[in-house]
């Protein structure tokens, strides 16, 4: 029982639709760790979350060869987690179990929506995980056309979703089988183009895309070593790139999608507060799925993430999250359509703590138009300054401002 | 002493320095520590670099990373001070110093001829490091068994791990320094006709007196009460009263060994209030959360003995008058007296040094030894440092002269640097 709030909390609606199925809020747990217990997933539905992607699983005696450990960072600048990254697989659990947790939490958890996502390699194992999960009652069916490991598509070590026509083949024979059972297929960011892919999806039938995983990277060397990270007894592999540092990608990867093919799209990748989730619907997530934060932060950021994007709701005069969905995408456009003006660098010298950083930035990085003088202070000098921005992103004040000359 | 940092957190640290163009904590360094440089070692985790330069730059630097007042100098430039708190350098330091030792690149065959040092405090230290450093073979004269000066011997127990001080030391294995130690220079003028420079770092041991009657009997040095404990042998003060009269750093450091020794309250005297007071914060905090307390504007006139037995400590009020100096100065007010009941009283208003009347030296007010900027002596050839040159009173600052001297008689002698 939680204490009555001093202030009542924001009174908006985040209730929000998807392919005809209804949300209690915008936020999923994606298919991961989180989701590959079932204990754990009613943890994660109780916390608040509208609903989970149960981890991607897959047809009795597909071996999963697990490998230990499978989770590395990305540290920067004395921050632990900037990325993450994993060697993980698919679900140690079958189909045979995922279908029992499908029928358990549709009951336990009526108001929730059930996603399961699954893999496959041959049509008739797409095809039967599918009519297995329908039979228990999903809500939802996400296809991993994604893991960074590759798929057991086509090719070995290929992701289906680097191949539209082996995406658009594979999409077919999931819809066939899933009939009115919605079908998400889960994308890679990293293909030449992904709208090409975004058609092969929509064009295979499917009902949406989750845009999109993990991508593919190498998280660092050991360099007494020389073994990958994470090293595996001196040997190592690529992983899949999550967290925080994926955001831009994933925003770019969902505006090309939502730019050029008329598809829904659950958002995913790098998304852990509100105001990010927020960015992600601007150009074009219906709803955002979460994997990292969590697995960082737990199941309880699901408070700040609902009532951070209520409050600003309020304040923008949103009613509903659909209001948010694509406003940014009118403002993209290709780089030859910018507006092109004359910008100067102003510094506010009453915030600046004369610390020099603009300085050395526009020396050795831009212009050299700021100048350090005798108080310490720093000078723009006008005739230099192109006005590119670099000197208010290195600001540790924030002082620093691109003013506009008509 | 200070919890050490842990990498994670030393790395952090490193992380939210600025890195000004000009570093402003490097030029309030007396030493010039490249602060901005040994952090963006850290921060890249070369910890070893990171030592290599901060010792470079001073050769005392584990001491330093446990108890330079940086408050005074590097953290008070530090332009996140009112922002968020200043970068903990000192900190920093002792971070690196405990989890690296950069061996010394080998040491340059030295010259033929020696120099000398005399005095192994810290300013002794440095220049011998330095003069080494720059191929000149080294003799070191101390008086005591061991070299550190006030370091090893006069610093709180529980303030400083003199085994910061033994890793400085350690550091200088394998120069080319011959340590003299027990051997007391009797007069510098032996010395100064057989080297051709002399560095002069005596220190100041000469404690300043009250002028109160019986205090040759009644008081204790606090400088000998220090050194007592230091030594392993001190002052046992089980429950008794102690009264400290001072003020400064060194007063703070006889009361804390006070409480370390079993007495059951301390008292320090001081002349002026607290604003006055010449302290660092940080000690001053440590001595307050030890339960010590200050009288303020209290001028001790006599003591109150009976048969021989310290009974207490009789004081006369003052208040400061500001006759337009730098500082106001305390006056008496007549008829405001009071005593501070104690069993045993403890004298730390300061020490002066020790004359050699032996050599022409000139002597400047305020019992110091006037230098020039290269640390020399109004007599050509001897170099001084450390607190007989200077009020500073710090290890930094010693360690600036030693260095300083050092390049000084360097280039005297002809090398080239
Ligand atoms: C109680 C106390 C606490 C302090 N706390 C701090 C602190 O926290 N941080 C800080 O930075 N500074 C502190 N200081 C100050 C600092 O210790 C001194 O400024 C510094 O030690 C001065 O160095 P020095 O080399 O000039 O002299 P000293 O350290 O006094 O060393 C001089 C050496 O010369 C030797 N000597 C003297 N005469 C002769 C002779 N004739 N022949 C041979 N050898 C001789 C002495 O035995 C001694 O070893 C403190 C000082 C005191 C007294
Ligand atoms: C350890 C780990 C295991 C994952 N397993 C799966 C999986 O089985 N199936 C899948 O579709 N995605 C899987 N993912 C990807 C996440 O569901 C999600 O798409 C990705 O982490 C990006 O979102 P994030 O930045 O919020 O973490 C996994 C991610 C992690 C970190
Ligand atoms: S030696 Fe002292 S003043 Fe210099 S940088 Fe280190 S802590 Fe700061």
């Amino acid at each position: 029982m939680s204490a009555p709030a001093l202030r009542p909390s924001p009174t908006v609606n985040l209730e929000t639709a998807f392919l005809g199925l209804r949300l209690e809020n915008p936020f999923l747990l994606s298919a991961a760790p989180s989701t590959d217990d079932l204990d754990m997933a009613r943890q994660g539905l109780d916390a608040g979350w509208a609903g989970v992607v149960l981890k991607t699983t897959s047809v009795e005696g597909t071996p999963v060869p697990l490998a230990y450990p499978m989770m590395s960072a990305m540290e920067w600048a004395g921050r632990r987690l900037v990325g993450m990254g994993n060697i993980d697989l698919i679900s140690e659990h079958h189909i045979d179990a995922v279908e029992e947790r499908v029928r358990i939490l549709t009951r336990e958890f009526p108001a929730k929506l059930i996603a399961a996502s699954i893999m496959g390699s041959r049509k008739e194992d797409w095809q039967s995980l599918v009519w297995r999960l329908r039979d228990a009652g999903v809500h939802l069916i996400e296809c991993s056309f994604s893991c960074p490991q590759g798929s057991m598509g086509e090719r070995a070590g290929a992701m289906v979703a680097q191949s539209a026509s082996a995406t658009e083949k594979v999409a077919g024979w999931v819809k066939e089988a899933a009939e009115h059972t919605p079908v998400l297929i889960k994308i890679t960011p990293q293909v030449a183009d992904v709208v090409e892919i975004a058609r092969a999806v929509k064009n295979g039938g499917a009902d949406g895309i989750t845009a999109s995983n993990s991508v593919p990277a190498l998280m660092g060397v050991d360099i007494d070593t020389f073994a990958p990270i994470p090293s595996l007894g001196g040997l190592g592999t690529y992983s899949g790139f999550t967290g925080p540092a994926i955001k831009p990608l994933t925003l770019r990867t969902v505006a090309e999608i939502a730019r050029h093919v008329s598809i829904p799209i659950s958002g995913n990748g790098g998304i852990c507060t509100w105001s990010d989730a927020v960015e992600l619907f601007a150009v074009g997530a219906q709803n955002i799925q979460i994997c990292s934060a969590v697995m960082h932060h737990g199941f309880r950021i699901i408070d700040d993430l609902k009532s951070g994007l209520a409050r600003y709701m309020e304040r923008k005069g949103f009613t509903s999250v659909s209001d948010i969905v694509g406003k940014a995408l009118p403002h993209i456009v290709d780089h030859d359509e910018l507006p092109r003006r004359t910008l100067r660098s102003r510094i506010d010298e009453s915030a600046c703590l004369r610390c020099g950083v603009c300085f050395v930035a526009c020396r050795d990085g831009g212009h050299q138009a700021i100048a350090m003088r005798e108080d310490r202070l720093p000078v723009v000098d006008d005739e230099r300054c192109v006005g590119c921005g670099l000197c208010p992103l290195t600001c540790p004040a924030g002082c620093i401002r691109m003013e506009i000359i008509p | 002493m200070f919890d050490l940092l842990s990498p994670h957190v030393a790395h952090r640290e490193a992380w939210r320095c600025l890195v000004c163009w000009d570093a402003p904590c490097t030029a309030a360094c007396p030493v010039h520590v490249p602060i901005p440089e040994f952090i963006a070692r850290l921060r890249s985790n070369d910890v070893v670099g990171a030592e290599e330069l901060v010792r470079e730059a001073n050769p005392l630097i584990s001491t330093c990373g446990e108890i330079c007042p940086d408050e005074q100098y590097c953290s008070r430039a530090c332009v996140l001070r009112d922002a968020e708190g200043p970068i903990r350098v000192r900190e920093l330091h002792r971070f690196v110093t405990a989890s690296a030792h950069a061996p010394w690149p080998a040491w340059a065959p030295s010259r033929p001829e020696r120099l000398a040092v005399v005095g192994a405090g810290p300013a002794g230290i440095a220049c011998a490091r330095e003069l080494a450093a720059l191929g000149w073979g080294v003799d070191v004269y101390e008086r005591d068994a061991a070299a550190g000066g006030v370091v090893r011997h006069a610093l709180a127990v529980g303030r400083f791990a003199v085994e910061r001080l033994d890793s400085d030391l350690d550091a200088l294995r394998g120069a080319p320094i011959t340590w003299h130690m027990g051997h007391a220079v009797p007069s510098l003028r032996e010395i100064l006709e057989s080297y051709a420079a002399v560095f002069y770092a005596p220190g100041t041991h000469r404690d300043v007196l009250l002028d109160l009657q019986g205090e040759d009997t009644l008081m204790v040095s606090g400088m000998e009460f220090l050194r007592g404990w230091r030594m392993g042998q001190g002052l046992d003060l089980t429950g008794k009263e102690v009264v400290v009269v001072g003020g400064g750093n060194a007063s703070l450091d006889v009361a804390l060994t006070a409480c370390h020794a079993g007495a059951a309250r301390v008292v320090l005297v001081y002349r002026r209030g607290p604003r006055e007071m010449p302290v660092w914060r940080r000690e001053l905090e440590q001595a307050s959360s030890k339960g010590i307390s200050v009288e303020y504007y209290a001028h001790p006139v006599g003591i109150i003995a009976e048969a021989g037995v310290v009974r207490g400590l009789q004081c006369r009020r003052t208040r400061l008058v500001d006759h337009g100096g730098r500082r106001p100065v305390p006056e008496d007010m007549e008829g405001f007296d009071f005593i501070l009941p104690a069993d045993v009283l403890l004298r730390a208003v300061g020490s002066e040094p020790e004359r050699d009347e032996d050599v022409d030296v000139r002597w400047g007010s305020k019992a110091t030894v006037p230098v020039t900027e290269a640390m020399e002596t109004s007599r050509r050839g001897l170099f001084a440092g450390g607190d007989l040159v200077s009020r500073e009173g710090t290890v930094v600052a010693a360690a600036s002269h030693g260095l300083r001297a050092a390049r000084a008689i360097h280039r005297m002698l002809g090398g080239r640097s």
